[in-house]
């Protein structure tokens, strides 16, 4: 179909205005990351000068190498807990016939309703009496309180639509519930497990408030927490040069991640919407 | 040597829907048994009650004397070919095949030769490197039987097998069936809807409506001498053709049949005692059995309203009072729709069935 010069000027425009808002709050951190301290709050669309020392100044006032590897390690221990329980729940939940299931689903689904802050006190407890308080174990458990429930619900979603004459064909050929799900179900499910971790992955290494509450030394810190606290050399210099060079940094690692898995996300949303 | 026994086996879902109330079947050792029947008769859950993919609500089911109840379904000695195929998506063909023998921890060289045999008697080994992905439909099929036969199953179960292919590719997959059938010593049985395939591939066929067994024997029994009238409607196509009528007149076993549409009284040799003068009766005779007549010569006056040409035969569609009927003829006969004709029984085979639909014609004199 043929658009005339009207309705492509349009379609442009709105491609344009879409891009612009959701583009530039990062644009604008990069710009912001290479401004000197003083010219911080003069209106440029390109810095004149490019200022690189607000990168090396965060690794150097404070453990930001530490709290990278924290976060590398909390996000991925979280994404690993989370697809190994969520793959189980899930065979459980989409093929094996129980009293309840339907209920099952939706209390996962409303464990993730709760606002993070209302389990907050109650999860420091919990944190605290397992003695996981200021430790990468601490927060990887508590950040399976919000990346468990939709890991389930797509796992199970996806594993339903495995058709299931397949796996009453691997039962004829004695295959246990085990074989089942690790040589039949799992390398099938390779998409949708790329995806579901990833957006674990986002989740977890973003979050703050739990990061924040269960952690107390600076080395112990997750990013979004370190890049939270970081502070002026005086009260009165205020550091946004910094948090945005911060920003940038811990944002490229999920940048390069999406776009490494980029075919397999595809195909993973959209696994099952046609028939083969 | 392995017979399938059904004993007063029952199957009934989520504790309301009986499928299949009380079946005793006796399926006979190394010869093709095949299920037919309308969708929702239960032929596909007999054959995983067989397969064991299904629990088995009541009763007893054995396999060459072994009661295999509630044996998991690869200690049974079965083998399935599914209707999907269900071939595992990530595998090679020779994995698929391989997939049951790993399981049961057999050696390399053991798996190895018994997948090469098989796929050399299905013409697979220029395949075996190849994903299911990479397979027409036919070649995905014969992979699926392949991996049944690797398993030397007692018990080899088909549900469906050709309902996925078009039809060209069903007539080879038929004869390559048939061919199996020949070489394979062992039990089988096939589920399927299509009554072509019933015919051509069973020893036994079993007619199945709402869980019952209507009729079981060998096809061309079950074709001549169906029990009732929806045996008789369910083999053969085009269906045999069921004219209402009523009894004129009953004198020893020969009953005398009028109704709308009958030129003269129609007479049939019925079993003594099934029918009195008066009773309401149906009359079923094939549409290779009519034949068209000019003028009033014939038994039923005969309207037709369309016809097909199919080459070496033509079809007639039309009515006979108000029942409607259809004849087989020859090409050469050009008919014009909407006239009138007669039709002229030429064959001893008709069947009455009476107001229970039950077949109350004589059998033992043809």
């Amino acid at each position: 179909m043929r658009r005339s010069l009207v309705e492509s000027i349009g379609l442009w425009f709105a491609v344009i205005v879409v891009s612009v808002f959701s583009l530039f709050p990062f644009y604008w951190a990069v710009v912001s990351s290479l401004k000197e301290p003083s010219s911080m709050f003069q209106v440029e669309y390109w810095p004149k000068v490019l200022e690189w020392s607000n990168y090396s100044s965060i690794f150097k006032e404070q453990p930001f190498g530490t709290n990278i590897i924290n976060s590398l390690i909390v996000a991925s221990s979280t994404v690993l807990l989370c697809l190994i329980v969520g793959v189980l729940a899930a065979y459980s939940l989409a093929r094996v016939e129980f009293r309840g299931r339907g209920t099952l689903l939706a209390l996962i689904l409303a464990v993730s309703m709760f606002p993070q802050v209302a389990v907050l006190s109650g999860m420091f407890e919990l944190i605290k009496s397992m003695g996981l308080y200021n430790s990468w174990g601490g927060l990887t458990i508590s950040y399976m309180i919000f990346t468990l429930p939709f890991t389930i619900w797509l796992l199970t979603t996806f594993m339903r639509q495995l058709p299931r004459e397949l796996e009453q064909a691997a039962i004829v050929d004695g295959a246990s519930s085990w074989v089942v799900l690790t040589k039949v179900f799992l390398p099938l499910m390779g998409p949708s497990l790329v995806t579901t971790g990833l957006l674990a992955f986002i989740a977890a290494w973003n979050e703050f408030l739990f990061a924040l509450t269960f952690t107390l030394t600076a080395e112990s810190r997750t990013v979004p927490v370190a890049i939270g606290l970081i502070s002026g050399a005086s009260s009165f210099e205020s550091p946004w040069g910094r948090i945005m060079a911060a920003s940038v940094i811990v944002t490229v690692p999920l940048v390069i991640l999406v776009l490494v898995f980029q075919k397999s996300i595809v195909s993973g949303l959209t696994a099952g919407a046609i028939k083969e | 040597m392995s017979e399938v026994v059904f004993e007063n086996v029952t199957k009934i879902y989520n504790g309301k829907t009986v499928v299949v109330p009380r079946i005793n079947l006796r399926l006979p050792a190394n010869q093709l048994t095949v299920f037919v029947g309308p969708s929702g008769c239960g032929k596909s859950t007999l054959l995983k009650l067989i397969a064991g993919l299904e629990d088995t609500t009541e009763g007893k089911i054995t396999i060459g004397g072994r009661d295999v109840t509630f044996a998991p379904p690869a200690k049974r000695g079965i083998a399935m070919v599914f209707q999907s195929y269900a071939l595992y998506p990530h595998m090679t063909v020779f994995e698929n095949m391989a997939f049951a023998l790993k399981i049961a921890k057999a050696t390399k060289q053991e798996i190895r030769a018994r997948v090469e045999d098989v796929a050399k008697i299905l013409q697979l080994t220029q395949l075996l490197d190849r994903k299911p992905r990479q397979l027409s439909g036919g070649q995905r099929q014969r992979v699926a039987i392949g991996r049944a036969l690797v398993r030397k199953p007692e018990v080899f179960l088909l549900d469906e097998p050709l309902s996925n292919l078009d039809a060209s590719l069903r007539v080879e997959m038929r004869i390559e069936i048939a061919k199996i059938r020949q070489n394979l010593n062992a039990t089988m049985v096939y589920v399927t809807h299509d009554q072509v395939e019933a015919m051509t591939l069973a020893n036994n066929i079993v007619v199945l409506r709402a869980g019952i067994v209507e009729q079981m024997g060998p096809p061309l029994e079950i074709y001549h001498k169906p029990v009732n009238k929806f045996v008789a409607g369910f083999l053969g196509s085009p269906q045999m053709n069921f004219i209402e009528a009523s009894v004129k007149s009953v004198d020893g076993n020969l009953a005398h049949f009028e109704g709308t549409g009958f030129l003269k009284p129609v007479t049939v040799k019925i079993q003594p005692g099934t029918l009195k003068a008066g009773e309401k009766a149906t009359i079923g005779i094939r549409p290779e059995h009519l034949d068209v007549v000019e003028g009033h010569d014939g038994d039923f006056a005969f309207v037709a309203s369309v016809q097909e040409q199919l080459g070496d035969h033509s079809l007639l569609y039309g009515s006979v009072g108000e029942s409607r009927c259809t004849i087989k003829t020859d090409a050469a006969r050009v008919l014009k729709v909407g006239e009138k004709f007669s039709l002229r029984i030429q064959s001893a085979e008709v069947h009455v069935f009476d107001a229970a639909e039950r077949n109350v014609v004589a059998f033992e004199n043809r």
